[in-house]
C-alpha cells in the first residue's frame, strides 16, 4: 500500500528491476509460494490429497490461524505476544480437568474464559501503564502461566479431551471440518472490525504511530489493552481447537505456537513495526506455514526438517521486508 | 594527529577551500538542490541564507556525507569528489555542527568529542584520561572550562554545541559549517559563539554559517551567499550588501505580503490558564486568549512555550492550576479535549503530527471518526467526501485522499495537520511551531488559515520561535521565561527587540511592564 | 524516557540519587540484593553459606553468564539476540556427536564449535545490517532452523563424552575451579574490550544512534555485525561448557538460554534499546539469577514450583516499581 503511493509519486524514472522484485515478493510471495507448493504436493506426494490429509491440513491451519488472528492485531499495535503458547496449553488442561471433575461445559468455558482474560489484561497493563516492553511482558506471563500449569500437572500427560470438546474438533458441517468453519467467521469478523470500524481505524493508526495518535485524540492504552485482550481470547479459540483435534491434553500442546503464530503473521505482510498488515495476509501464512510442515510429513522427511523449514521461510520474509523497507526509505 | 595546532595560513592564498560544482539533488520529483554553485575562501566566515526550502538543509548533509549528490562535483582543497561519505568528508576536514546536535546522550563530552577516533594510551587500550585531557585542552581553545567527563545529557544547550565545535576540532577541520546554530540560543550565549567562531577565523579556518537571522548575518559573516527555491542566488562580500537587499533576494517578494490583513474582533474569554504549575517546567502561569484572538507565545527554547501548548490538552502531569474553556475544566487528553472544543497541532510533526504511512483521508478523519460512524461503523462515503472538502479547502496538494501522508511536502503535510480538526469546530486552537520546516508558500497559506480561523471567532495560542511570524500574526504576545510569565506585549508595543529582552532578561528589578488587555480598538464585537 | 527494569528499582528506592549514583544506580542495586540475598539464604541454611557452594554458584552461573555476555554486546549496539540458546545446543550436540564418531582431536572439535557458533553470528549479522532484516524476526527465525538442525543432529542423548571434557569441569586450584577461573577472566575481558577499546566504545556508539555514529565516521554495519558474531561464539561456548557439565549431549541443552539472558541483561541495567548499560550490571544480575535457583535447591522448593515462583516474583516486581518522570 505505501509502496504503490511511493511509485506513483515517482513514476517519471521506473524503479529498478531488483526493486521490482522485492515489491512484487513482498506482496505476492506467501500467496504464490503455497500455490507453489500445492502444485509441487500434487506431483511429489499426491497423497498430500487424501481426504484425511486435508482435513488435517485444514484443521491445523483453522487452529494456527485463529491463533496468528490475535498475534496480527498485536503486531498491528507495535506489540508481540510471547504468551499465546502458554494460553494454548492451559486452556486444553482446563477443560480436561473440568470434564475429569464432572464439572460441565459453561464453568469449564467460563474458567478458561477468565484465565485468556486475565492473561490478556496483565499483558495490556504491563505494557501500557507500565511501560514493560511487549516481548517481556509476555514473555513474563508466559513464564508464570506456563509455571502454573506445571505446578498444577507435575509435567504429566493427562486425561483425554472432553466429548464435547472432540466433537468440535472432529465435527464437519456439509464435510467443512468444525475448526476451519470456526476460523473463517473469526476472520471475516475481524476483517469487517479492522476495516470498516473505529476500532480498526484506531488499530492501524495506533501501530503507525502511537504518539500521533495519542495528540489526535485515539485512546492509545485502551486500544492497546484491547488488542492483548483479544489475542488472548484468540489463543484460547485455538487451544480448544488444538486439544480438540487431538483428541487428549499434553501441555506441550502450544510449544511451537509462539514462534508459528508470529512467523505466520510476518510471512503474510503484517509488519513487526506495527500498523501494516491484514487478515487474509496473516490467513495465507497460517496456511502456508501448516501445508509445509504437512508436507515434510507427507514427504516422509525427517521431523526436524518442519521446523528447518519454518524457520527459513520466516527469515526469507523478514529479509524481504527489511529490503522493501530500505528501498522505501531510500527514496523517501 | 596535530590537534592543537592552528591550521596554516597563507597569506595572499585565495585558492577555495570548499566549492561545490554544478551540484544537484532531487527528492522523489522535487528538486532540492538545483545546479547550485557555492564557494568557500580559507579564513572566512561565510553565511548562507535563504528561507526554508531553499535548499540549505540539503546543502549540509552532502557536506557532511549523508547524501549523495544526483550530479555535480565537490571540491575540497583541489581535491574533486563526486561523492562525500563522512569518512571522506572528515579526512577533508570538513566537519557540520547540525542543527539537531549529533550527540550522544549516553557518553561523556571527551568521547563525543572523540567520537570514533578515541585515543589511544599504553597497550593500544582506549585511555578516557587522555580523552579528557585532550578535551580540555580544545575546550580551552574555545573559552570554555567544561568539564569532560560529564555525560552530554546533563549539558545545556550552548553546553552541547560548544562540544560539537569541540568534536570538529578534535578532527582538525578546516572548515565548519554550523547550521541554524543561533536558533536555540540566548543573546549572551550567542556572543560567546561568535567569540568562538572569530577565534577559528584566526586560526585560518573556515566556517559555513547557515542562519535566517539577517542581524546576525550582518553583525558576524565576511562574505553571504543566497540560495532561493534550491538554487543559487548571489555571492557578495557582506559590507557590501543592504538588508533590504538581502530580503528581497531571498524572498523574492516584502515580508510584508506574506501575512493577510488582520480586522480583528475580539470576544469574551474562551480559554482560560490559570495559575498553571506543571513541575519543573511551568510556574504560576496564567494565558487568557478571547474569541476571535491570536495570542503569540514567545520565549528561548526551554522556556515552557510546548510545555503549556501540551498542558492545555492533558498531555502534561499538571501539579496544579486550571485551564478553562468557555469557563468549564477541560478534560485531561486530547480525545475528550477536542470533543470539548479546544485542540492542539504539536510542534514535531514527524513524530506527534502524521501518522505516516497511512493515507491523507485517514489522517484527516482521525480525531473525527466518530462522526462519520454509526455504532463504530465507519461511512467510506462520508469520510471521503469529508477528506476532499478539507484538501480543497486547504489547498493540499496532490488533491488526493488516497495518496501516502508521508508522501506530501513538510507545508503540506502540516496543512493536513490543521485541517484535520477542523471539523470538530473548536472553539480554541493552540499551534504549536505550526510554521517549522514549511516552504514560504505554504507558510503564507498557513497563516490564512490561522486568520481564517480567527475571523470565524476561534481563539487561537499561537506558540512559536519565529519573531517575525509572532509580530505579523498575533494581536497579543506573551512572553515565557523560565517557565513564568515575563510580559504580555500588545502588538502596538510588541518588536522583536522588546520581546527578546523579556525573553532573556535577567529578573530584577525592572520588571517587564504587563499590558493589562487587548488594545480597545480591537475588543469592539463584531 | 524509557527506564530499565533495574533503574525503575533503583529509583524508586534510593531516593533522589547523586548523579553517580543515578548513572549507576542499577548495578549498585544489583548487587545489593546479591549481598542481601546471600547473607538471608545463609543464616536460613549454614550450608548455603559456605566456600564451596559458593564456588558451585560461580560455576553453576558460566553457562547463562558467558551467554548474557554476547546478549549483552548485542543490546548494547541495539539489537537482540533469540538464536543463543540453540546455538548453544547446536554446537553442543554438535561437538558431542563428533567426538563420538570421529577421531578429530578434541581441542580442534571445539575451536570447530566456536567456529560454527561465529558462523551462525556471522549470518544473523548480515541479514541484519546488510539486507535490513528485523533483529528480533531474524534471530527468531535463526532459532527454529537451528532447533531443527539439534533434532536432526541426536534425537535422544548422545554418547559419553571423552575424560577430558569432565576433567574441564572438574578441575580445580584448591576450592576454586578453574572454570569459574576462566569463567572470571573472560568476563573481565568482556569488560575491557567493551570499555577500554574502540571497538567497545563505538558499540555504544552505534547502540546510542547509528546516524552520529554513521557521521562520526565509525562503520555502523561492521560494528553491528560483529556483536552479533561475538552473540554466536559466547553462545556457542556455553553450549561446550553445558555439555561438559552433563557428560552428555542432552537434546534439551540449553533450553530457554534466550530468555534468561535478556532477562539477566535487563536487570543488570542493560536497555534493551541500545547503548545504554553497563556490563558489571548484567554479571551482578547473572549471579542473582543463578543465586535463586539455587537458593530454591537448598530450601528444596518442589521443581514444578521453580518456574511459577520466579515469574511471579519477576512479575510482582515489574507491576509494583513505578516509573519516575515519565517522558
Amino acid at each position: 500500500m505505501t509502496l504503490s503511493t511511493a511509485v506513483d509519486r515517482s513514476a517519471a524514472h521506473r524503479p529498478p528491476l531488483a526493486v521490482q522484485v522485492v515489491d512484487w515478493l513482498s506482496r505476492y510471495s506467501a500467496i504464490s509460494t503455497t500455490v507453489l507448493l500445492l502444485i509441487v504436493a500434487a506431483i511429489v506426494t499426491p497423497t498430500f490429497y487424501d481426504e484425511t490429509n486435508l482435513r488435517t491440513v485444514a484443521v491445523q491451519t483453522s487452529a494456527l490461524g485463529i491463533v496468528v488472528l490475535g498475534q496480527m492485531v498485536v503486531l498491528l499495535v507495535r506489540g508481540i505476544d510471547m504468551s499465546v503458547s502458554a494460553v494454548v496449553a492451559v486452556t486444553g488442561v482446563i477443560a480436561t480437568s473440568a470434564a475429569g471433575g464432572g464439572a460441565n461445559i459453561a464453568i469449564s468455558l467460563a474458567a478458561a474464559v477468565g484465565l485468556a482474560l486475565m492473561v490478556g489484561l496483565v499483558n495490556g497493563l504491563l505494557i501500557t501503564w507500565r511501560k514493560v516492553p511487549p516481548f517481556i511482558a509476555t514473555f513474563i506471563m508466559f513464564i508464570v502461566v506456563s509455571g502454573a500449569l506445571l505446578a498444577y500437572t507435575k509435567a504429566q500427560t493427562s486425561g483425554s479431551a472432553p466429548a464435547w470438546l472432540r466433537r468440535v474438533g472432529s465435527g464437519s458441517i456439509a464435510g467443512v471440518p468444525l475448526p476451519t468453519i470456526i476460523w473463517i467467521a473469526m476472520g471475516l469478523l475481524l476483517f469487517g472490525v479492522l476495516t470498516r470500524t473505529i476500532w480498526g481505524r484506531y488499530v492501524y493508526s495506533v501501530g503507525a504511530n502511537p504518539e500521533a495518535s495519542r495528540h489526535a485524540g485515539v485512546p492509545v492504552f485502551a486500544v492497546t489493552m484491547s488488542a492483548y485482550v483479544l489475542c488472548a481470547l484468540c489463543a484460547l479459540v485455538g487451544g480448544l481447537m488444538y486439544s480438540g483435534y487431538s483428541g487428549y491434553i499434553d501441555q506441550n500442546l502450544g510449544n511451537n505456537v509462539n514462534l508459528n503464530s508470529i512467523a505466520a503473521a510476518i510471512i503474510g505482510g503484517v509488519a513487526f513495526s506495527g500498523g501494516r498488515g491484514g487478515v487474509l495476509g496473516a490467513a495465507v501464512g497460517a496456511l502456508l506455514l501448516t501445508v509445509l510442515t504437512n508436507m515434510v510429513v507427507v514427504a516422509g522427511l525427517e521431523i526436524y526438517w518442519q521446523l528447518i523449514a519454518q524457520g527459513l521461510v520466516l527469515i526469507f520474509a523478514v529479509a524481504i521486508n527489511g529490503l522493501r523497507d530500505r528501498w522505501i526509505r531510500d527514496t523517501a | 594527529m596535530t590537534l592543537a595546532s592552528p591550521v596554516s595560513t597563507e597569506s595572499g592564498s585565495t585558492e577555495p577551500l570548499l566549492e561545490l560544482r554544478n551540484v544537484s539533488k532531487a527528492f522523489g520529483g522535487v528538486q532540492a538542490l538545483d545546479r547550485v554553485n557555492f564557494t568557500v575562501l580559507p579564513g572566512e566566515i561565510h553565511a548562507l541564507v535563504g528561507e526554508n526550502g531553499a535548499g540549505k538543509s540539503t546543502l549540509v548533509k552532502i557536506l557532511a556525507g549523508a547524501y549523495v549528490p544526483d550530479s555535480g562535483e565537490v571540491i575540497v582543497s583541489g581535491e574533486s569528489h563526486a561523492t562525500l561519505t563522512p569518512q571522506r568528508a572528515r579526512a577533508a576536514g570538513i566537519a557540520v555542527v547540525h542543527q539537531e546536535f549529533n550527540l550522544l546522550s549516553e557518553l561523556t563530552v571527551a568521547e563525543n568529542v572523540f567520537l570514533g577516533m578515541l585515543p589511544k594510551g599504553r597497550l593500544g587500550a582506549v585511555s578516557p584520561e587522555k580523552a579528557a585531557r585532550l578535551t580540555t585542552a580544545i575546550l580551552a581553545r574555545l573559552g570554555s572550562d567544561l568539564d569532560p567527563r560529564r555525560y552530554v545529557l546533563q549539558l545545556s544547550v550552548v553546553e552541547q554545541q560548544l562540544v560539537e565545535i569541540a568534536k570538529a576540532l578534535a578532527g582538525n577541520a578546516r572548515c565548519i559549517v554550523m547550521d541554524e546554530p543561533s536558533t536555540v540560543l540566548s543573546p549572551e550565549e550567542l556572543k560567546v559563539l561568535y567569540a568562538v567562531l572569530h577565534r577559528l577565523r584566526d586560526e585560518g579556518r573556515s566556517i559555513v554559517y547557515i542562519s535566517h537571522r539577517l542581524s546576525e548575518v550582518f553583525a558576524l559573516s565576511d562574505r553571504v551567499t543566497v540560495f532561493k527555491d534550491g538554487r543559487f542566488v548571489s555571492s557578495d562580500n557582506t559590507v557590501e550588501m543592504t538588508e533590504d537587499e538581502l530580503i528581497r533576494r531571498m524572498v523574492g517578494r516584502p515580508i510584508s505580503e506574506l501575512f493577510p490583513e488582520r480586522v480583528p474582533s475580539i470576544g469574551e474569554p474562551v480559554l482560560e490558564v490559570r495559575n498553571l504549575t506543571v513541575p519543573g517546567k511551568l510556574f504560576d502561569v496564567s494565558v487568557t486568549v478571547r474569541r476571535g484572538e491570536i495570542v503569540g507565545l514567545a520565549g528561548l527554547g526551554g522556556s515552557g512555550r510546548t510545555t503549556l501548548a501540551r498542558a492545555v490538552v492533558g498531555l502534561e502531569d499538571v501539579a496544579a492550576g486550571q485551564i478553562l474553556l468557555e469557563g468549564t475544566r477541560v478534560p485531561r487528553s486530547p480525545g475528550p479535549c477536542a470533543r470539548a472544543g479546544v485542540v492542539m497541532v504539536p510542534e514535531d510533526r514527524k513524530a506527534h503530527g502524521i501518522v505516516a504511512g497511512r493515507s491523507v483521508a485517514a489522517n484527516l478523519s482521525l480525531p473525527s471518526l466518530r462522526r462519520f460512524s454509526r455504532a463504530g461503523v465507519l461511512s467510506f462515503k462520508r469520510e471521503q467526501s469529508m477528506a476532499a472538502r478539507l484538501i480543497a479547502q486547504f489547498g493540499v496538494r496532490p488533491a488526493s485522499t488516497r495518496v501516502s501522508i508521508h508522501n506530501l511536502s513538510g507545508g503540506n503535510q502540516q496543512k493536513v495537520v490543521l485541517a484535520k480538526w477542523f471539523d470538530t469546530s473548536p472553539k480554541a486552537v493552540v499551534l504549536d511551531e505550526p510554521t517549522r520546516g514549511v516552504d514560504v508558500g505554504a507558510k503564507s497559506e498557513i497563516y490564512a488559515i490561522i486568520e481564517d480561523l480567527s475571523a470565524r471567532g476561534v481563539g487561537v495560542l499561537l506558540a512559536s520561535s519565529d519573531l517575525t511570524e509572532l509580530l505579523g500574526v498575533c494581536d497579543r504576545i506573551v512572553v515565557l521565561r523560565e517557565g513564568r510569565v515575563a510580559a504580555e506585549l500588545n502588538r502596538s508595543d510588541a518588536s522583536e527587540e522588546s520581546i527578546l529582552r523579556a525573553a532573556v532578561a535577567s529578573g530584577t528589578s525592572d520588571e517587564p511592564e504587563i499590558a493589562p488587555q487587548a488594545p480597545q480598538s480591537r475588543t469592539e464585537k463584531q | 524516557m524509557t527506564l530499565t527494569l533495574a533503574e525503575r528499582v533503583a529509583r524508586t528506592r534510593l531516593g533522589p540519587p547523586s548523579s553517580w549514583l543515578r548513572r549507576n544506580g542499577a548495578v549498585v542495586f544489583v548487587y545489593l540484593l546479591v549481598v542481601v540475598l546471600y547473607a538471608v539464604a545463609a543464616s536460613i541454611s549454614p550450608a548455603f553459606g559456605r566456600p564451596e557452594n559458593l564456588a558451585e554458584i560461580l560455576r553453576q552461573s558460566i553457562a547463562l553468564g558467558v551467554v548474557t555476555i554476547g546478549q549483552v554486546y548485542v543490546l548494547l549496539g541495539g539489537g537482540i539476540d533469540m538464536s543463543v540458546g540453540m546455538t548453544a545446543r547446536v554446537v553442543g550436540l554438535g561437538v558431542a556427536v563428533t567426538m563420538g564418531a570421529t577421531t578429530i582431536p578434541p581441542i580442534l572439535v571445539i575451536v570447530l564449535g566456536l567456529a560454527v557458533g561465529a558462523a551462525i553470528g556471522l549470518l544473523n549479522g548480515v541479514l541484519i545490517t546488510r539486507i535490513g532484516a528485523t533483529p528480533f524476526i531474524v534471530t527468531l527465525g535463526m532459532l527454529g532452523v537451528l532447533s531443527g538442525v539439534a533434532l536432526a543432529i541426536t534425537d535422544g542423548p548422545t554418547d559419553v563424552v571423552p575424560d577430558f571434557f569432565f576433567t574441564m569441569y572438574d578441575a580445580a586450584i584448591g576450592p576454586v575451579p578453574i572454570a569459574v577461573l576462566v569463567f572470571l577472566l573472560i568476563w573481565a575481558a568482556a569488560w575491557f574490550v567493551l570499555n577500554r577499546t574502540t571497538y567497545g566504545r563505538n558499540v555504544y556508539a552505534v547502540g546510542g544512534s547509528a546516524d552520529v555514529a554513521r557521521l562520526s565516521a565509525i562503520n555502523v554495519h561492521r560494528t553491528r555485525t560483529l556483536t552479533y558474531v561475538i552473540s554466536g561464539v559466547c553462545a556457542a561456548a556455553a553450549g561446550i561448557f553445558l555439555l561438559s557439565r552433563s557428560g552428555v549431549g542432552d537434546p534439551g541443552l540449553g533450553q530457554g538460554l534466550e530468555f534468561s539472558s535478556i532477562v539477566a541483561a535487563a536487570i543488570g541495567g542493560i536497555s534493551l534499546y541500545g547503548g545504554r548499560g553497563s556490563i558489571v550490571g548484567a554479571f551482578g544480575a547473572v549471579l542473582l539469577v543463578t543465586m535463586s535457583s539455587n537458593i530454591f535447591d537448598f530450601l528444596h522448593v518442589n521443581g514444578y514450583f521453580q518456574q511459577l515462583v520466579l515469574g511471579a516474583i519477576v512479575l510482582v516486581g515489574v507491576s509494583v516499581y513505578r516509573t519516575r518522570g515519565r517522558q
